[in-house]
């Protein structure tokens, strides 16, 4: 131990004398830990550390999903209920849905994001209230007191943590609620964004059997002990059989079973995390890469040391140090450095995360939050180890080489270092080329179609365009639908019509690139059973296809004369009117949005224009869902009786040449005056809203460049390092090759042409990594190939810059050595 | 001027300096070489004799004086038009081989035919082939430099010196690496060699082998002090330093 002590201190004086080696390990692993402790810990925080819930393992996500339709379709009231009486593998069960809410306080009104719940989603989960209490069985029974139980963040912003709180009474969309609790600071569901829960009321329309498919909400189970997903899912779908076989209406049931609807069971965490998983797993991916390049990097330099040294290797050997002493002194050396490179990685790795929790990772908000340093240091400690102990090795494995009668012997013989030695770095260089290129390629290609999908034709203006929400309280229930509502929004559109800058506004149910957007089916009448596909209604006004940009392709838009005719008008767009009938000549024609078999009378529409298409769902998706738009004022004056939708939400679009900061009051006061107290929210230009939807994407794209450029340097500096050192040991060699005539363009090259063989072989094998590992990220690439031409070529180019610049110096050098000092070398 | 000089050097000087000493490690040597000459240069450590070669092989350049090598001014060359001389002009023989480890011994007496250029493959082929035969070696073209005893080293050394033709073989300590036995075959190769017509001017600080050499020159001090005249009639005379 003394010895190893004295050691560590000899090696820290020479490291003082010539800090450029240890500077170098330190920053170079400072890189490689900080980047892989942000993402490792993102990674064990979000998919492998236990959720935040007593027992979390038991708890699942039940849903629906159909053939018909992708993805996760979440549950509908009656199954829910079915479940709940009819399964044995769950001990409880809760269900919540995700509401926009005006809440007026002591404060004055504020736009909320509220769950509403079933009481029984605390006890499924299992969590207790930091004040106060969480809500009775009897609260989402028809007529109870209102109740509300507080999120910490809203408590601590709106009362300030007064404790008083509790029995305090608040309005949510003027209705009157108490405050009967508040959670504690670390619950945060479903989503960081949540501000407060209130209780779902279970009317008769959650227990009607005809509302199998009236899916929407999430449901969350508890298991029993020892049962499983699976057990739960297999009873769950015999209870969804069941129901459809016991349909109210018979003649719909073959229409249910079209839908091929099945239920599924999934660990919560799945349904928590959601798209993130993919994105964590492929940034920790392109980390892991830079990692492995850090390792290869830095051992390459520390068998530039042990070679340096090995006239001080041999002589411990010779003075009789054995293997176990000689990496016992190399691996206490090596976790010296990578001590240090592990603390600053740390903090490093901190910084990094706390930018990627408050950027949201690419995302609107985060599903729950991490532990962010107790998993941090033991990840960087355990990296830091690892380095250690792979540099020693590496160390070790040249020291093993050095055979002292084997060395006397060099001399002569040889000219240049030991082919061996020589080789295996070079090989080390290629792989750090070969994993720059994949970074880089990955990166690029990532790049390649981010910028595709900013040009994306949208089918709308998207310039000059700000949007924002307003809640109109009352305008989902039925009663108060029809004129009463469109004497609120009319003079509100009048209003803002007025306000001096805007070109044109429009209210709409709906806009593109809006995460709450919710399809309906559609039905081309008369009726069809082949054609019944899924369509997003847009309640809307004559402003609409003005405000947007949306050209009118043929028939007509609306016009406020529309709003005296008694018949139902509708503008689809191009993919609703293929979709429906099949042809885009379709003016005239009738659909309606109701399935024909419900027990309401049908409201048909006529078709009297076709616009083009937009993006309303994600950019670059692949299948972009038609639009049905509909006249809000004709239906809110003539049709409310048959008519089923309503938005308590609307949007309101101004195509307006001014910045959003210089119109933003004036619409403002626009609203103010119009509906008194109601706020405005999700203020965003329609450029933010699509920057917002690639934002996810952006944020793989920066990290993955960020590491590429990382890499490239790294590999340059390896490229760079290896080439000086072998150009340093080959003077001889190249003195000689001058004596014998070689001019200095062929000396330079002799080293270019090694440093591009080693190109070659990187550029080569790191583009099929390339193409392999774009496989991994395709499901992230939108119109790109995985082998783009476009995005290798550019990675081609870069690297072949780079690494012949990082080579130039020494290649330079080696042209420029005068041969009798070359030849005096040994 | 004798046509048949290859190497004329007249009041010759090479002067290295520090920001303290200035050393004079030639002072006004004057010599001359003509073809087919076997030419020795003795004297004791640091009289300038590897100096001088460097000087003789375009390898350093002097300081003042005249240097005529194949009968062209080379003193003030450029580093490219040296390094296309020497190529064409000299072979060199080192003490310590300055074999190129990564190549072969083919490889190794090809390289200066390389750096030629012009020459095809089939006649590099046949001129290496040749070169090794000379020098007894083409049984090992395939061996790489550390496979080889030292001697073999100094052979291949030698007939990579000689494959391009060159006008003048010059051998720094032919044999300072080897023991006795292999030395005297090297001594005794090279004298094959310049029985077949070959130039040679040759460094040693050991009286056997300079004895090989049909003329030897001491230096001292950066001075021609002695010369033994041959029988061939080399023209040699004291530098100008030296009379002073």
């Amino acid at each position: 131990m003394n010895n190893i002590a004295q050691h560590l201190a000899g090696f820290f004086r020479s490291l003082f004398r010539k800090p450029g080696f240890a500077l170098a390990v330190i920053l170079t692993l400072t890189i490689g830990i900080g980047a892989n402790t942000a993402t490792l810990s993102l990674l064990y925080g979000y998919l492998l550390a236990p959720l935040p819930y007593p027992h979390a393992n038991q708890l699942v996500n039940v849903y629906f999903t159909a053939k018909k339709y992708s993805g996760n379709l979440g549950m509908s009231y009656t199954t829910y209920f079915d479940i709940r009486k009819q399964t044995t593998a769950m001990s409880d069960a809760g269900m919540y849905l995700m509401n926009n809410l005006n809440l007026v306080s002591g404060a004055g009104m504020v736009h909320v994001r509220g769950a509403t719940i079933s009481a029984s989603l605390f006890t499924t989960l299992g969590v207790r209230p930091l004040l106060g209490r969480v809500f009775g069985p009897d609260a989402n029974a028809v007529g109870a007191a209102g109740q509300v139980v507080l999120s910490y963040g809203l408590w601590s912003r709106l009362f300030n943590r007064n404790p008083s709180v509790i029995g305090q009474a608040i309005r949510l969309n003027d209705k009157a609620y108490t405050v009967v609790g508040v959670m504690p600071r670390n619950f945060e569901f479903p989503n960081t964004a949540t501000d407060l829960w209130l209780p779902q009321t279970f009317g008769p329309f959650t227990h009607e059997a005809d509302n199998v498919t009236a899916w929407g909400f999430t449901m969350v189970a508890r298991l029993k002990p020892g049962e499983t997903a699976a057990s739960l899912a297999a009873q769950a779908q015999a209870v969804l059989d069941n129901e459809v076989a016991h349909f109210p209406y018979p003649s719909a049931i073959p229409d249910l079973k079209k839908v091929g609807m099945s239920i599924q069971a999934t660990p919560l965490r799945s349904t928590l995390v959601g798209e993130l998983s993919q994105r964590l797993i492929l940034v920790q991916l392109a980390t892991a890469l830079l990692l492995l390049l850090v390792w290869f990097n830095l051992v390459n330099l520390f068998i530039a040391r042990a070679l340096t040294r090995r006239s001080e290797l041999i002589l411990r050997r010779v003075l009789g140090a054995g293997t176990r002493t000689l990496f016992g002194q190399l691996f206490a050396e090596s976790l010296a450095l990578c001590v240090i490179g592990g603390i600053a990685g740390l903090i490093l790795g901190e910084v990094l995360l706390r930018t990627l929790l408050h950027t949201g990772f690419g995302t609107a908000q985060l599903a729950f939050p991490v532990n962010e340093w107790g998993s941090a240091i033991g990840i960087a400690a355990v990296l830091a180890i690892v380095s250690a102990l792979v540099f020693s090795l590496a160390g070790l494995y040249f020291i093993r080489r050095q055979d002292l009668g084997q060395a006397l012997r060099e001399g002569d013989a040889r000219t240049s270092g030991g082919r061996g030695e020589h080789r295996i770095r070079a090989g080390l260089v290629v792989t750090q080329l070969v994993l720059a290129c994949i970074l880089a390629g990955i990166g690029a290609m990532l790049a390649h179609s981010l910028m595709k999908l900013n040009n994306v034709r949208l089918g709308f203006q998207r310039e000059q365009l700000i949007t924002f929400q307003v809640h109109v309280p009352g305008s989902a229930d039925e009663k108060y639908l029809g004129p009463p509502l469109e004497a609120k929004l009319a003079p509100l559109h009048r209003a803002l019509a007025q306000v001096p800058g805007v070109e044109s506004v429009t209210l709409a149910s709906d806009i593109p690139f809006d995460d709450e957007s919710s399809g309906v089916s559609a039905y081309p009448y008369p009726y069809d059973e082949k054609h019944s596909p899924g369509v997003f209604p847009v309640i809307t006004d004559p402003g609409y296809f003005k405000t947007f940009g949306i050209p009118v392709l043929s028939g007509r838009g609306f016009t406020p004369q529309d709003a005296q005719v008694l018949e139902a008008y509708a503008v689809i767009d191009v993919k609703a009117a293929e979709s429906l009938f099949g042809t885009t000549n379709v003016v005239g024609r009738q659909l309606s949005l109701n399935n024909p078999n419900n027990t309401k009378p049908n409201l048909l529409y006529r078709v009297i224009g076709v616009v083009a298409n937009t993006h309303r769902d994600k950019v670059g998706s692949a299948e972009q869902t038609g639009s049905v738009y509909i006249d809000r004022e004709q239906v809110l004056q003539t049709k409310t009786q048959n008519w089923s939708f309503a938005a308590e939400t609307w949007y309101v679009a101004v195509r307006t040449p001014l910045s959003t900061g210089a119109i933003l009051p004036a619409l403002t006061r626009a609203v103010a005056q119009t509906l008194p107290g109601i706020p405005i929210y999700n203020v965003r230009s329609m450029d933010q809203r699509l920057s917002n939807q690639l934002a996810p994407r952006r944020g793989l794209m920066t990290l993955v460049l960020m590491f590429a450029l990382g890499a490239i340097l790294l590999a340059a500096v390896g490229l760079y390092a290896v080439q000086s050192y072998s150009v340093s040991q080959r003077l001889r060699e190249f003195g000689i090759r001058a004596a014998l005539g070689a001019d200095r363009g062929q000396l330079l090259g002799l080293v270019l042409r090694e440093i591009a063989r080693l190109l070659v072989i990187g550029l080569v094998v790191g583009l099929v990594g390339v193409v392999v590992f774009g496989h991994v990220f395709s499901s992230t690439l939108y119109n790109v190939n995985m082998a783009d031409p476009v995005s290798l070529f550019l990675v081609f180019v870069i690297l072949s810059f780079t690494a012949l610049a990082a080579g130039w110096i020494p290649a330079w050098r080696a042209s420029r050595v005068p041969p009798m000092e070359a030849l005096r070398e040994r | 001027m004798n046509t048949d000089t290859v190497i004329r050097i007249e009041d010759l000087t090479k002067v290295y300096r520090t920001e303290e000493v200035e050393t004079h490690a030639l002072s006004g040597v004057s010599l001359s070489v003509t073809r087919g000459e076997y030419v020795a240069i003795m004297g004791p450590s640091g009289c300038g004799k590897t100096t001088l070669m460097s000087i003789l092989g375009l390898l350093d350049t002097p300081s003042g004086g005249q240097y005529d090598l194949a009968g062209k001014p080379v003193a003030n060359l450029d580093a490219g038009a040296r390094a296309r001389f020497r190529n064409l002009n000299i072979g060199f023989v080192f003490q310590s081989f300055n074999l190129i480890g990564d190549l072969n011994v083919y490889e190794n007496v090809e390289l200066p035919l390389v750096y030629r250029g012009g020459v095809s493959r089939s006649e590099r082929q046949s001129k290496v082939d040749a070169a090794l035969e000379n020098v007894g070696m083409s049984h090992r073209m395939r061996h790489y430099p550390a496979q080889l005893s030292g001697g073999q080293q100094q052979r291949v050394a030698a007939a990579r010196a000689l494959v391009g033709d060159p006008a003048i073989l010059l051998a720094d300590e032919p044999t300072g690496n080897l023991d006795s036995a292999n030395g005297e075959t090297i001594m005794e190769l090279l004298a094959a060699l310049n029985a077949k017509g070959a130039t040679i001017v040759m460094v040693t600080h050991d009286p056997r082998y300079a004895a090989h050499a049909k003329r030897i020159v001491r230096l001292f001090d950066g001075q021609i002090v002695s010369e033994n005249k041959s029988p061939a009639g080399i023209e040699l005379r004291a530098g100008k330093g030296a009379a002073r």
